[in-house]
C-alpha cells in the first residue's frame, strides 16, 4: 500500500460509512435511521382493514408489503395472504428516479380486484418506474400494463404513493388507477423487517 | 356416436318417467287427502348438540315421518335460518290453498297429535355426533322418530318403542366406520333415487332442515367428505355416489368442515348427479305434497316480443342475476319488483315442490325475471360429467325450462375452481356447443360465479359470463367505482354488463348502487340485455381451453 493512500485510508473509510448510511445519496436507502431503529419505510407492512378502502382482493386474501432495498434498487413485494400464507405476490422493483423497468407479467392473476372481470395479460410486458417523493418518507411507483376485459385488451396505468406515518408507524398505500374514478387507500403497520432485504 | 345418442336418450326418457311417476304420486297424495288436519310449530333457534338440536331432530324427523300420505306437519324456522321464506310460504297456502293449521306449542303436543303415524324410536348418542346421521337413515327405514337419551320418556309416554339404539355403539370410531356399517346394514332398503348429505355446520351443531324429506323417502344420509385427499371418505363417497343411476338427486349440502362445495359437486357431476341443496332446506316432506292450483301454468315475465327488433344505444347496459336459488336472500327483503332482476329458479322444484315454486311465481312483479340454472338439471359442473351425459343432461334440464317458461339459462362450473385460483370458470368450446345445440330457443346463456371470461355469439344468441360479482358486504362507493372501472376498461358501446348479485344482497341497497351511476348506464331485463347483446356483439370471442 502506498504511503499516499495509507494517508487518506481513514477518510475513505469515513465516506464509505456515510455512503452506506444513505447520507450522501439517500435514493440507495430506504431505511436512514432504521439501519439502527427500523423506522424507515423498509420492512413488513401489515394491512389495517379498518383504516382502509374496502378491498375485493383476490380470493379473499390480505395484502402485505414488504419493502426492501439492493444495489441502488428498491424492492416493492406485495404479498397476498391466505391464512397468513403467500398466495400470490406481485413484485415491483426500480431504481428512483430512473428509467423504466420492463418485466414480463407470468400470470393472469389481477389480484386488485377479485370482483371485476380484469385479468393480467401473461407474457406481455409491464412497465415501472419510480421516484423519491419525499427522501426517506414517500416514494412513488407507476407501473404500466396491459390488461384483459371482455372487451379485449386495453391499457391500465397505475400510480402508487407509499408514505410513512408520524414516527414510521404506519405506512399508507394511496393507488390510483387510470380507469378508476376514485383512489383506492390502504393503511398498514409495521410488522418488523424484511428477511429479503440486504440492509438491515 | 350413435350408441353415445341412443344411451343419452334413453336415460333422458327414463328420467322423464321418473317425473312423471312422481308427478303422479304427488296427485295421489293430493286425492288421498290432503284437506286433513294439518298442524304448524315454531321451532327452537337453538341447534346445538348439548342445547335444542335433539329436540329440533325429533320433531323434524315426526315431521318426515307423520307427513307420509299426506301434508300433516309444517314447521316455521326461526329468524336467521338459511330460507326465509317459510312465513310467507304458510300464510301462502292459508290464502291460496285454504289450509288450516293447528298451533303446536311444544315437542309433546307434537307427539300427542302426531305419535300415531310413528312406529318407533331410534336413539343416538349425544356423544357421538354421526351417529344422527345414521339415525335419521334408521328412522326411514323403521318410520320412526330420533331421540336422545333423555327423551325416552317422551316418547315411550307416547306409546313408541324403541327400534335402534346407537348409545355406546359407534364411540371410538371414524366416520367412515360409522358409515361403512351404516350402509351395510340400510343401504339396500333405502330409495335410490336420492341421497342426502346431512353436511353445512359441523362440531357441536347441526342444521337437518332437509331430514324430514330424506326420512319421507327412506333416503341414505351422509356427510362423506369428497376431498380427495381424504382418502377413505372420498372413497366411500364415490362409492355411493356409483351406485346411483345418473340425474339422481343428491340432497342436503357438504359438510363445512370436510370438504369444499366445489370438490362435492364436482364429485356428484363426474357421475352425472344433480346437486340440490341446503341441508337447511325446510319442508320438503310438506311441500312436496301440495300440487299447483288446477289449471296453473308457470308463466314467465317475458320483455322481448317475438318479431320486434331491439337496437342498442351507444351506453352500459347492466342485467342483474340474483344467484344461489330463491328463497335463500332478497326475494322477501324490501325492494324486489323496483328494478329489472333475474332470478336463477331452482328447477327440480317444479317437481318436488310445485306449489312453493308456484308462490314464487305468483308473488313475481313485472321486473322480476326467471332463468334456468345451475349448469344442468341442478346443480353441476359440466367439465366434471362425462361428454357421454352432458346431452342429456342439458335435454333434461331444457325440458324443465319448458315447463318453467325460462327461455335463459346459467352455468356455472367450479370444477378446478379451487386449484386454479378463481379464474378457471371459463367453458370449452365443445360444452358452449352442446349447451345451444341442445336449447335452441334459448335466448342466451348467462355464464360464472364471480367473474369468468367466457364470451361467444351464437347466431344472435349470446353466451355471456359475469363480468362483475356484487358481494354483499361490498361498500357501496367502491362497488359504484368498480362498475365505473369496467366501463371505463371497455369503452366500446354498448357495453353489456353481466352482473351477478349474491344473494344476501337486498335489491334496495344494489338499487342505490345502479343509481349512483351516470347517465351512460341503463339497468334493463336479462331478456332485453340478452337480445341486444347477440345483435351487437362489442365482446371478444373467448372460450375456455378444450377438455382433456
Amino acid at each position: 500500500m502506498s504511503r499516499s493512500i495509507r494517508i487518506l485510508l481513514p477518510l475513505i473509510l469515513f465516506s464509505c460509512g456515510l455512503l452506506f448510511s444513505g447520507t450522501f445519496f439517500p435514493g440507495l436507502s430506504l431505511s436512514g435511521p432504521a439501519a439502527s431503529g427500523g423506522q424507515g419505510l423498509e420492512g413488513i407492512w401489515k394491512f389495517l382493514p379498518g383504516k382502509s378502502t374496502d378491498i375485493a382482493s383476490w380470493g379473499y386474501s390480505l395484502p402485505q408489503i414488504d419493502i426492501s432495498t439492493a444495489d441502488g434498487k428498491v424492492r416493492v413485494i406485495h404479498d397476498w395472504l391466505d391464512r397468513g400464507n403467500v398466495a400470490f405476490a406481485d413484485t415491483f422493483e426500480f431504481r428512483p428516479g430512473g428509467g423504466e423497468v420492463t418485466s414480463v407479467v407470468r400470470s393472469e392473476v389481477w389480484p386488485d380486484n377479485w370482483y371485476m372481470g380484469v385479468l393480467s395479460s401473461p407474457g406481455e410486458a409491464r412497465n415501472v418506474s419510480g421516484r423519491w417523493l419525499e427522501p426517506e418518507k414517500a416514494f412513488r411507483v407507476v407501473a404500466r400494463q396491459n390488461v384483459r376485459t371482455s372487451q379485449g385488451e386495453t391499457a391500465v396505468t397505475t400510480t402508487r404513493d407509499y408514505t410513512l406515518g408520524p414516527e414510521g408507524k404506519t405506512l399508507t398505500l394511496t393507488e390510483q388507477r387510470s380507469s378508476r374514478p376514485s383512489p383506492v387507500v390502504l393503511v398498514f403497520e409495521r410488522n418488523g423487517t424484511s428477511p429479503r432485504s440486504d440492509i438491515k | 356416436m350413435n350408441a353415445r345418442l341412443t344411451s343419452c336418450s334413453r336415460l333422458h326418457e327414463i328420467s322423464r318417467l321418473f317425473f312423471l311417476l312422481l308427478s303422479v304420486s304427488l296427485a295421489a297424495g293430493a286425492a288421498r287427502g290432503g284437506t286433513g288436519e294439518k298442524y304448524v310449530m315454531l321451532l327452537g333457534g337453538n341447534w346445538e348438540i348439548a342445547g335444542g338440536l335433539p329436540s329440533n331432530a325429533m320433531l323434524i324427523s315426526l315431521q318426515g315421518v307423520a307427513n307420509a300420505g299426506e301434508p300433516r306437519l309444517y314447521f316455521r324456522y326461526p329468524s336467521g335460518w338459511d330460507y326465509n321464506f317459510c312465513d310467507p310460504l304458510l300464510a301462502y297456502y292459508r290464502s291460496s290453498r285454504g289450509m288450516r293449521f293447528t298451533e303446536l306449542a311444544s315437542a309433546a303436543e307434537a307427539l300427542d297429535s302426531l305419535a300415531r303415524y310413528v312406529k318407533g324410536y331410534v336413539v343416538w348418542d349425544r356423544n357421538v355426533r354421526t351417529s344422527l346421521v345414521v339415525a335419521f337413515t334408521a328412522a326411514g327405514i323403521h318410520r320412526a322418530v330420533v331421540v336422545t337419551e333423555d327423551l325416552i320418556p317422551l316418547a315411550e309416554g307416547h306409546g313408541l318403542k324403541m327400534a335402534e339404539d346407537f348409545r355406546g355403539k359407534f364411540t371410538g370410531w371414524s366416520d367412515v366406520q360409522i358409515y361403512e356399517w351404516a350402509y351395510g346394514k340400510y343401504w339396500h332398503e333405502c330409495n335410490k333415487n336420492f341421497l342426502v348429505y346431512m353436511g353445512g355446520e359441523s362440531g357441536n351443531m347441526m342444521k337437518p332442515g332437509i331430514a324430514d324429506f330424506g326420512i319421507h323417502h327412506r333416503c341414505f344420509f351422509t356427510d362423506a367428505s369428497t376431498n380427495p385427499l381424504d382418502t377413505l371418505e372420498y372413497a366411500f363417497a364415490g362409492r355411493l355416489f356409483g351406485a346411483l343411476k345418473p340425474l339422481s338427486i343428491v340432497l342436503g349440502w357438504h359438510s363445512y368442515k370436510k370438504d369444499l362445495e366445489a370438490q362435492h359437486v364436482t364429485l356428484a357431476s363426474h357421475f352425472g348427479l344433480r346437486v340440490e341443496g341446503l341441508h337447511t332446506l325446510p319442508n320438503m316432506s310438506f311441500n312436496h305434497q301440495i300440487p299447483l292450483s288446477p289449471g296453473f301454468r308457470f308463466r314467465n315475465n317475458h320483455n322481448v316480443r317475438e318479431g320486434k327488433s331491439y337496437v342498442p344505444e351507444k351506453k352500459v347496459y347492466v342485467a342483474c342475476i340474483q344467484t344461489d336459488c330463491l328463497g335463500l336472500g332478497a326475494w322477501t327483503k324490501p325492494g324486489r319488483g323496483e328494478i329489472p332482476y333475474a332470478w336463477e329458479v331452482t328447477m327440480n322444484w317444479s317437481w318436488l315442490a310445485p306449489a312453493m315454486l308456484q308462490y314464487f311465481y305468483d308473488m313475481a312483479t313485472p321486473n322480476d325475471y326467471f332463468i334456468g340454472s345451475l349448469s344442468g338439471p341442478g346443480y353441476m359442473y359440466p367439465k366434471a360429467v362425462p361428454p357421454a351425459l352432458l346431452p342429456s343432461v342439458v335435454d333434461t334440464a331444457y325440458a324443465l325450462m319448458k315447463t318453467l317458461d325460462l327461455n335463459i339459462f346459467e352455468i356455472m362450473d367450479h370444477s378446478s375452481y379451487w386449484s386454479s385460483r378463481g379464474i378457471d370458470d371459463d367453458l370449452s368450446k365443445e360444452i358452449v356447443d352442446t349447451y345451444f345445440a341442445r336449447m335452441p330457443d334459448v335466448l342466451g346463456i348467462a355464464n360464472g360465479y364471480r367473474p369468468a371470461h367466457t364470451f361467444a355469439v351464437y347466431g344472435d344468441k349470446p353466451f355471456m359470463s359475469y363480468d362483475y360479482y356484487l358481494g354483499e358486504k361490498r361498500d357501496e362507493r367502491e362497488a359504484a367505482a368498480d362498475l365505473e372501472e369496467l366501463a371505463n376498461l371497455n369503452p366500446a358501446r354498448p357495453y353489456f354488463l353481466l352482473m351477478h348479485v349474491r344473494q344476501w344482497s337486498d335489491i334496495k341497497r344494489v338499487k342505490r348502487i345502479l343509481d349512483s351511476l351516470g347517465p351512460a348506464f341503463e339497468v334493463v331485463p336479462l331478456d332485453l340485455f340478452m337480445k341486444m347483446a347477440g345483435r351487437a356483439q362489442t365482446f371478444m370471442t373467448r372460450f375456455g381451453p378444450p377438455l382433456k
